[in-house]
């Protein structure tokens, strides 16, 4: 166990873009979309996929085009 | 992408220059003589002539506020009614001739008026450029300190006469500008409007602002139209700060829903000083193209139609018809579309329906004037609102409107009707943020929609606080229908999220991420870390992160280039991260087309195969040239020769490589070798030379070899075989030359 004054090593990563899905299953709805498929890069975790900040307005149109309202966090 | 052909010239604004920094720019044009002239009459310090005086110290020196005011107290009332032109429309550069045809309709002198602000600095003459052919008119630049001290200054000399008794007095509610401009936010908020490098709207932009019906579709309480009225809304929408030029970007953006919070109540009073200030639109011409070497009249004398008819009583009305041949007598001319002009030009008859367009225009929709029928003669009057007095300076506050609390009609199939007598801009502004303005006339309608509700959810506002603002103000009791929509509307939007600047704190374990979880001080109302994986959490607030409880081990910018950070082993088909350089996308990058390692304490390591390249180009698409440019950037170096094998040896078509299994001859000296290499017989059955005393003997030609060598009297031994004595064999026949072996040197 740590001491709890100890300083916890972190690394920070700054202005990343992401999707977050309510669930895992909308995670893999969302990559078997092809033309989303490709505007992704990776998949950090069940629910979070990583994507590059200028594809931004791609990823938003395709998300609607698939019926989805991604709420957009700035 | 729009094909830059599918653009056509639009109205749009240039970017304006700071009026400090213009008027700054203005001064250091001006030469010594005139800079000590304005120096000394400003009342500045006793300069020698051998100093040289610097221009920033007249800006600095004016910019103190009692100066400016001091210097305006003492110039004759037609300066002050200059400047006081300025403080009016809230601008800080005139046309020259736009503001002498403005104090000439004001029956003011312009060279005795505007000379004493030239020689005291605060005007400043940016003459004529001579750049754009024709060259665009000199302005005249106010000094803001100047302008922050001036007073609106009524005509002193005498009026046009008023109208006698009137009827069927009417006035506006002031809303159609505010209702329409909440549509255009509404629009640029879901799609923002871009601009060429012209400065116009693109075609398909305009044409969607110019084709909707509530932007600019005909106002039902109008007595003059108003032409481009999709353009001008959009125009004082921007003047007003409710859309903005995005920072580095071709487009215009809607503003926050904090604008209508901030600034709604004042909203119709900033609205008309913008108008009043309005350069580039004509009440009668529309939009027009600044930069020319002309420019419309109108909009010089808008602030002179206005302060005329704050001459006269709050109860007496004006005819446009005097006041048009009151124009005439002080500024022949005045009603010509553009200045300067040739006053040959033959002009419209018909000066008063110029004014008309102003005071009955614009003026009318915005609340500043109302309008009533001359009794004696039918003629249409005009007088300022409490409003327009308020706008001009010259009175009170107006009161506040008289509103009923229960105005809207909220439908089961999401429509609302509202009726305008219960709003208000504050209202207009709180309903803009999440109901979608379809329809504005007489009554008003409103519809809910999943992208309404959405943007009210950007904007902060929760499925509880909309169902409560609809409740409040209608007359029946929300549909239930209604309310579930919105809450299932709502609902939908949290299942996906798009974070486009997010900050993810990465932990070396998950025992760290817990600890800090543990103690992570989170205010009420806000969200704390949301947990991603194992090591990372997601906040949406950087500055929320309590960074006295964590020491930095690395950090990295997205909006940066990438990094190398990976780091190529000897094998040449091991890649180890260097973890405090590397960031996210680099391993999401590599697993792609590679494989990672058990986990090492020190480095994570992958390793590429034939496998996982066939994989990612199956799945990813990969390409040569697209793994060259990421070995490139993530490891500073082109691709290893371990993995170019690899690439190779995974193409749909490979040329087979030549194998064989060879036999080595070894001499006792080179000069032994020199021979057999180069004698006739030996040479066609020898093969490349592997140094001084070793070639290889092709693997068919042994036998014959043996016998040749034999012939010439040379004994050899087969190390593979070493038990079996040095042997002589038996002579053959000379063997045909072997094809394609190398000649003897």
């Amino acid at each position: 166990m740590l001491n709890p004054l100890t300083r916890i090593p972190v690394k920070l990563h700054r202005a990343v873009s992401l999707i977050r899905t309510a669930d895992p299953v909308l995670a893999e709805e969302l990559l078997a979309r092809k033309s989303l498929a490709k505007l992704i890069v990776g998949r950090l975790s069940e629910t979070v996929l990583l994507v590059h900040a200028e594809e931004e307005d791609a990823i938003l149109d395709e998300l609607r085009r698939m019926g989805q309202t991604p709420r957009v966090a700035r | 992408m729009l094909d830059p052909s599918d653009e056509m010239p639009a109205f749009s604004a240039p970017l304006p220059e700071p009026p400090l920094a213009a008027y700054r720019a203005a001064l250091q044009r001006y030469d010594q003589t005139r800079l000590m002239m304005i120096h000394r009459l400003s009342g500045g310090a006793e300069v020698s002539a051998s100093h040289k005086l610097r221009p920033d110290w007249v800006v600095e020196r004016l910019s103190e506020h009692r100066i400016a005011e001091r210097l305006l107290s003492d110039l004759p009332v037609g300066s002050k009614t200059a400047l006081g032109l300025y403080a009016l429309t809230e601008t800080y550069s005139w046309s020259a001739p736009g503001l002498g045809l403005a104090l000439t309709a004001l029956g003011i002198e312009p060279d005795a008026a505007v000379h004493p602000l030239l020689e005291r600095g605060l005007l400043a003459l940016r003459d004529a450029e001579t750049a754009p052919n024709p060259p665009a008119p000199a302005r005249l630049l106010a000094h803001p300190a100047g302008v922050n001290a001036a007073r609106t200054m009524l005509p002193e000399a005498a009026g046009p006469p008023v109208a006698g008794p009137v009827r069927q007095v009417r006035e506006a509610d002031g809303l159609e500008p505010i209702l329409r401009m909440a549509a255009v936010w509404q629009r640029v908020a879901e799609s923002p409007l871009r601009q060429t490098l012209q400065r116009t709207f693109f075609k398909r932009d305009r044409e969607r602002i110019e084709d909707d019906p509530v932007i600019a579709g005909p106002i039902s309480d109008a007595f003059e139209p108003l032409p481009d009225m999709a353009l001008l809304w959009i125009e004082l929408a921007r003047s007003v700060g409710l859309l903005a030029d995005e920072p580095g970007s071709d487009r215009i953006v809607a503003a926050s829903t904090e604008f209508w919070a901030e600034n709604a109540v004042h909203l119709p009073q900033m609205v008309a000083t913008r108008w009043l200030g309005l350069r580039n639109w004509h009440e009668l011409g529309g939009m027009v193209a600044d930069g020319g070497a002309t420019e419309p009249t109108l909009p010089y004398l808008r602030p002179v139609a206005m302060l005329w008819l704050a001459t006269i009583g709050e109860d007496d009305w004006l005819a446009p018809e005097d006041f048009a041949a009151h124009l005439d007598t002080l500024a022949p001319g005045w009603q010509h579309p553009i200045i300067p002009h040739s006053r040959q030009i033959a002009l419209t008859p018909d000066h008063a329906s110029v004014i008309a367009a102003v005071l009955l225009g614009p003026a009318y929709q915005l609340g500043l004037t109302r309008t009533a029928e001359e009794v004696s003669t039918g003629r249409r009057v005009v007088q300022l609102t409490p409003l327009g007095r308020y706008v001009m300076a010259l009175g009170p506050p107006p009161p506040g409107r008289t509103t009923f609390e229960h105005f809207l009609f909220v439908q089961p199939n999401f429509e609302i009707i509202a009726y305008r007598q219960g709003l208000t801009p504050g209202l207009i502004g709180e309903f803009s943020r999440f109901a979608h303005w379809t329809q504005v006339g007489s009554a008003l309608e409103l519809k809910l929609t999943p992208e309404s509700i959405y943007q009210g959810l950007e904007g902060g506002l929760t499925p509880d606080s909309m169902i409560d603002r609809l409740s409040k103000h209608s007359q029946r009791a929300i549909p239930p229908s209604v309310a579930d929509a919105v809450n299932t509307w709502a609902s939908r939007r949290e299942r996906v999220t798009y974070y486009a600047s997010a900050t993810l704190v990465e932990f070396a374990n998950e025992e760290d991420l817990e600890l800090a979880v543990s103690d992570w001080p989170v205010a009420p109302g806000s969200t704390g870390p949301i947990r991603i994986s194992e090591r990372l959490l997601l906040v949406e607030d950087p500055s929320t992160i309590p960074f006295h409880r964590f020491r930095l081990a690395g950090q990295r910018d997205y909006r940066r280039a990438a990094e190398p950070c990976v780091e190529v082993e000897l094998d040449g088909v091991t890649l180890a991260l260097d973890l405090a350089r590397s960031d996210l996308l680099v391993d999401a990058e590599l697993v792609r087309f590679a494989e990672e390692l058990p986990h090492a304490e020190t480095r994570r390591r992958f390793r590429v195969s034939a496998a996982s390249l066939a994989r990612a180009r199956e799945d990813a698409g990969l390409t040569q040239s697209s793994l060259t440019r990421w070995f490139l950037q993530r490891t500073g170096e082109s691709i290893p020769a371990a993995i170019r094998l690899l690439l190779y040896a995974g193409r749909p078509k490979v040329d087979p490589i030549e194998v064989s299994r060879p036999m080595v001859l070894t001499v006792p000296d080179e000069d032994l070798l020199d021979g057999l290499l180069q004698h006739p017989d030996t040479s066609p059955y020898l093969g490349d030379r592997l140094g001084p005393t070793v070639a290889i003997v092709r693997d068919s030609s042994w036998i014959e070899l043996q016998s040749i060598l034999a012939n010439l009297g040379l004994k050899f031994i087969d190390v593979d075989n070493p038990v079996a004595e040095p042997s002589i064999a038996k002579p053959v026949s000379k063997p045909k030359r072997f094809p394609g072996s190398d000649s003897p040197k």
